[in-house]
């Protein structure tokens, strides 16, 4: 109910910021560029950036309206608080039904190149209908959905100051909600500070763990900043032998067995469990992990060996990994 | 591709047929162009533009230069000094714009890549300070004669964590520069967009180890052209337009060719260079508004090498270098230190922008690196002794300066970077054509800033200097368990990086049991280097040979017979070429090797005895405008000039 009273405030607020009707609420909206980030981050030609649709975009995207039950919203695994992640090994879908993987955050999906785990929707407006009906998330089937939005006025005023025109259809949807995803950057950590000039913003341990990270820990052959992803896909071997092929159930192709995007490691320091399955619990356990060089198996991604490191440089490693947390969060 | 070299290619096949395919990285040749050759032109009647050469000198770096406003001056290095300099194309002088003082001692100091302002009144350049980058601007003002004043540059960008290291053009408004840029410490490239007034630094797109080769903004300054590798694994490019607000992005020139930006022509269009048809030209996209306005047109075919200068009022200027230094190998009196006869040329179908080369040891085949001009990716060629076998491997390895055979003769280790930009020791093996990593810089403790190496005669130890914030040393790395020690001198190692061998050069005797070094001493007074010899496993070094300060040096090479060690020196200053000497390894005078006309930096020794291979060859660079770039339709073209 709470989220519903926001949603609704949210929508109105939108509308009254349009002045004469409507006219500044469509005008091309810029999102301000955090430190760290690059400034490309392009939008599809079909969903231009408005604030009426990332007004509408939000307002979805807290709305518990989504799911079969009315129970949960996007935001009830994507919270802000927690960098737009839940925190727990899995998602939780309506019913406590358990998603399978990790909760990815999406502060950032900007720049994103494919999205979920494994990478099977292309761009953000794809993605977005997907938790919606997907049984083991919101688990509505989006007939319904268009028609639960139909029926509710904030909704008509909303899709109307968005898109012009009357009917809502489930492709706006999609674009509302990419158009709020776009806007959350999450940028200027210590990591970005210390690049654009300020020596200081590293400890002496984050600095070394910055140069392992980079260097012989072979971390940043994958994780490339700016985002500490290089959206690519990659086995080390997590959950192998699983029933979770990962990419390969996208591609078909061999080499994709067992492969998983490479998520970004912005906030990796708040947003733990950690891996496509949410199985490795800390920091530490991840670093073990990449230690004995992953879990060894006919598709091991060729970059993943084992390397040998000290408890000096361990340390080192999880103070650099602590240095990609942003210096604040991002207001939904 | 040239006629000449398709008319080689089918001997490539028929020689490397057995070793084409691999289970690793290498590819022939013929299959990576053959994806080229399929594909039929956009527009295969080339329109109606004149070439006109207008200045004809030595090599030039033209990646580095760009043309002014008014199409009178070019900008460049003036490698003498380091100075950022203009050619005047009316006059044909050489005018400094700067005074660079290096001392000994100091951080050295040297500009890179230029660029003029639409305007012509201010130019920007990459300036090193060693080991920093910084960006300057500098005012341009020619006097009445038309020449240029020298000028006080300021410094508009300057931090340790960001190379921009080539600033690719003003925005129209001169406010902004374009630059490309490499953070160091995480291997990644950037298109940046700098202030020019407060030298606030924004990261327009980031890419990864890979790089653009050339961005420029749209006219209307909302664009930014740029050309990329359409996929990680490809050794192709497309051309990419993002508008400089981040929100619109398109690829604009695709295919599975190389296709390089040129330019973005005042009148709108972009006009690229492509190899797609098999034959390499310049093409021309029509634009509006960021978007593509119309199919790409061939502007003129058979342009090989073109390298792009900028445009001044309506026409595009660029440059080539033409008759590219080439290897050869001559046979050599060591005792005399003369040649024995002429030397020959050593014929290359692929025409290499050769890097590196080396004998087997058993002299039946000379291996070489390069690039293949106006395209992409890099080949090694191991040609036999006569040239009758030629096979060429294509690698995901680049800049492959360094080559050394190992003793069996089974592989070359070389110095260069992978498939992911980072440098280090390679094995490649050359029945199956594939490499694998022997270590890489990020793996070692400080890295070898050169990578000039030598293998062990048991071919399990390979040679090298590291270089630290404070430490330098001489690496024994063993290639098989991965430890290394540290073998230089133990007085070097006492006085600490003042010596300062991180231009050190290392080569093995042929019975395994010295090395020849060369050993900057920055302590002594005047600054000085050495030529010398050590054991190979550490000890006391002898020198050979004093080399003042204010030269460079290549080498050092043994001779077969192990009784002399080669070098060569050339002045920084002044306009002799390269010296090479010989050196008794017994100790003596060192004496000049007399190459008649031939100015080389580099030799290597064949296992004979009595042949050298050297690279030489009297390169020109050449100046030359595209005019007409506003006509269209008609296929009649003329030049003035030979190309």
């Amino acid at each position: 109910m709470r989220s519903r009273l926001l949603a609704g405030g949210l929508l109105f607020a939108g509308a009254c910021l349009a002045g004469s009707p409507g006219h500044r609420a469509r005008e091309p909206y810029v999102v301000p560029v955090p430190l760290g980030l690059d400034i490309a981050a392009p939008v599809p030609p079909d969903n231009p950036l408005t604030e009426a649709r990332i007004e509408l975009g939000r307002a979805l995207f807290f709305d518990p309206l989504l799911s079969a039950d009315g129970t949960l919203s996007c935001a009830s695994c994507h919270q802000p608080g927690r960098y737009f992640t839940n925190g727990l090994e899995q998602a939780v879908g309506v019913g406590g039904r358990e998603g399978g993987r990790n909760v990815p955050s999406v502060l950032n999906a900007a720049y994103g190149r494919s999205f979920f785990w494994d990478g099977r929707a292309a761009t953000l407006e794809e993605q977005t209908l997907q938790p919606i009906r997907s049984e083991l998330e919101l688990g509505l089937d989006l007939d319904t959905l268009v028609r639960r939005l139909s029926a509710a006025e904030r909704y008509r005023t909303g899709f109307q100051l968005a898109f012009d025109d009357a009917p809502i259809t489930r492709e706006r949807v999609a674009r509302a909600l990419a158009s709020y995803l776009r806007t959350l950057r999450s940028g200027d950590a210590p990591i970005d500070r210390f690049l654009y000039g300020d020596s200081s913003a590293l400890s002496p341990d984050a600095r070394r763990g910055f140069r392992l990270f980079v260097g012989r820990a072979n971390c940043g052959v994958c994780h490339t900043i700016p985002l500490f992803t290089d959206h690519a896909f990659h086995n080390t071997g997590v959950a192998w032998g699983s029933a979770d092929k990962g990419r390969f159930a996208v591609t078909g192709d061999d080499a994709d067995r067992g492969a998983f995007k490479t998520p970004s490691l912005r906030n990796v320091a708040e947003t733990a469990p950690y891996m496509h399955d949410g199985s490795i619990a800390s920091l530490d356990d991840v670093i073990a992990h990449y230690e004995r060089g992953g879990v060894a198996n006919p598709w091991l991604d060729e970059e993943i060996r084992p390397v040998e490191l000290s408890p000096a440089e361990k340390r080192q490693l999880i103070a650099f990994l602590q240095a990609l947390t942003a210096a604040s969060q991002v207001r939904p | 591709m040239t006629c000449r070299t398709r008319a080689l290619l089918p001997c490539i096949l028929v020689v490397a047929g057995a070793g084409c395919r691999s289970e690793g990285d290498g590819t022939a040749v013929a299959q990576v162009r053959a994806g080229a050759e399929a594909l039929p032109p956009a527009h295969a009647k080339p329109l109606d533009v004149t070439l006109r050469r207008l200045w004809t000198s030595e090599y030039v770096d033209f990646y580095a230069s760009s043309i002014s406003a008014d199409g009178r001056y070019l900008s460049r290095i003036d490698w003498s000094t380091g100075d950022l300099a203009v050619r005047d194309l009316s006059t044909g002088k050489l005018h400094r714009l700067t005074a660079v003082q290096n001392e000994e001692g100091k951080p050295w100091e040297d500009t890179n890549v230029s660029v003029f302002s639409a305007d012509g009144r201010r130019i920007v350049n990459s300036w090193q300070v060693a080991p920093d980058i910084q960006l300057r601007v500098l005012d341009f003002e020619p006097d009445e004669d038309g020449v240029p004043r020298m000028a006080e540059p300021e410094v508009i960008f300057h931090n340790p964590e960001f190379y921009p290291y080539y600033p690719f053009d003003w925005s129209p408004d001169g406010t902004h520069i374009l630059a490309k840029s490499y953070i160091l410490a995480a291997n990644t490239n950037q298109l940046a967009l700098i202030s020019v007034e407060d030298g606030s630094y924004r990261a327009l797109k980031s890419f990864d180890w890979r790089e653009p080769l050339r961005a420029e903004f749209s006219p209307d300054g909302r664009y930014v052209a740029y050309d990329f590798p359409p996929d990680i694994d490809s050794e192709n490019r497309d051309v990419f337009v993002t508008s400089v607000d981040g929100t619109y992005e398109a690829r604009i020139v695709d295919g599975p060719a190389v296709d390089r930006l040129l330019g973005w022509h005042p009148g709108g269009a972009i006009l690229f260079h492509s190899d797609r048809g098999g034959s390499p030209g310049v093409w021309r996209l029509p634009m509006a508004d960021g978007r593509t306005a119309g199919p790409a047109e061939l502007l003129r075919a058979d342009m090989l090498g073109v390298e792009p200068l900028g445009f001044a009022h309506i026409r595009f200027y660029y440059g080539v270098n033409v008759n590219p230094p080439r290897l050869y190998t001559a046979s050599v009196d060591f005792e005399s230190g003369t040649m024995v006869g002429a030397p020959t040329a050593v014929e290359d179908p692929a025409r290499l922008e050769v890097l590196g080369w080396a004998w087997s040891p058993d002299g039946k085949f000379l291996a070489y690196s390069g690039a293949v001009p106006g395209a992409g990716g890099s080949l090694v060629v191991i040609r036999s002794d006569r040239g009758e076998e030629v096979r060429a491997l294509r690698l995901k390895l680049v800049a492959t300066r360094r080559i050394r055979w190992t003793p069996d003769g089974g592989s070359l280790i070389v110095f260069a970077r992978d498939d992911k930009g980072r440098r280090g020791f390679h094995r490649i093996d050359l029945e199956t054509g594939s490499y694998t990593t022997i270590v890489r810089n990020d793996q070692l403790d400080y890295p070898t800033p050169r990578g000039d190496f030598d293998i062990s005669a048991d071919g399990g130890t390979i040679w090298f200097a590291t270089e630290g914030p404070d430490n330098v040393s001489l690496l024994a790395y063993d290639i098989e368990d991965g430890s290394s020690r540290s073998i230089e001198p133990a007085e070097w190692r006492a006085r600490g990086s003042a010596i300062g061998f991180h231009d050190m050069r290392v080569a093995r005797s042929s019975d395994g049991t010295t090395l020849t070094l060369v050993a900057p001493d920055t302590i002594s007074s005047p600054a000085q280097s050495w030529i010398g010899t050590m054991p190979v496993q550490g000890g006391p070094f002898t020198p050979l040979a004093r080399v003042e300060s204010g030269n460079l040096i290549q080498g050092p090479e043994w001779s077969a017979d192990g009784r002399f060690v080669v070098f060569a020196t050339i002045r920084l200053e002044g306009e002799e070429g390269w010296t090479t000497w010989i050196v008794p390894a017994a100790g003596g005078d060192a004496r000049p090797l007399d190459f008649g006309e031939y100015s080389t930096d580099r030799i290597r020794l064949h296992p004979d005895g009595r042949r050298v291979t050297f690279l030489a060859g009297e390169s020109r660079g050449e100046v030359w405008v595209m005019e007409g770039l506003d006509r269209g339709g008609n296929a009649s073209s003329h030049d003035d000039g030979s190309r």
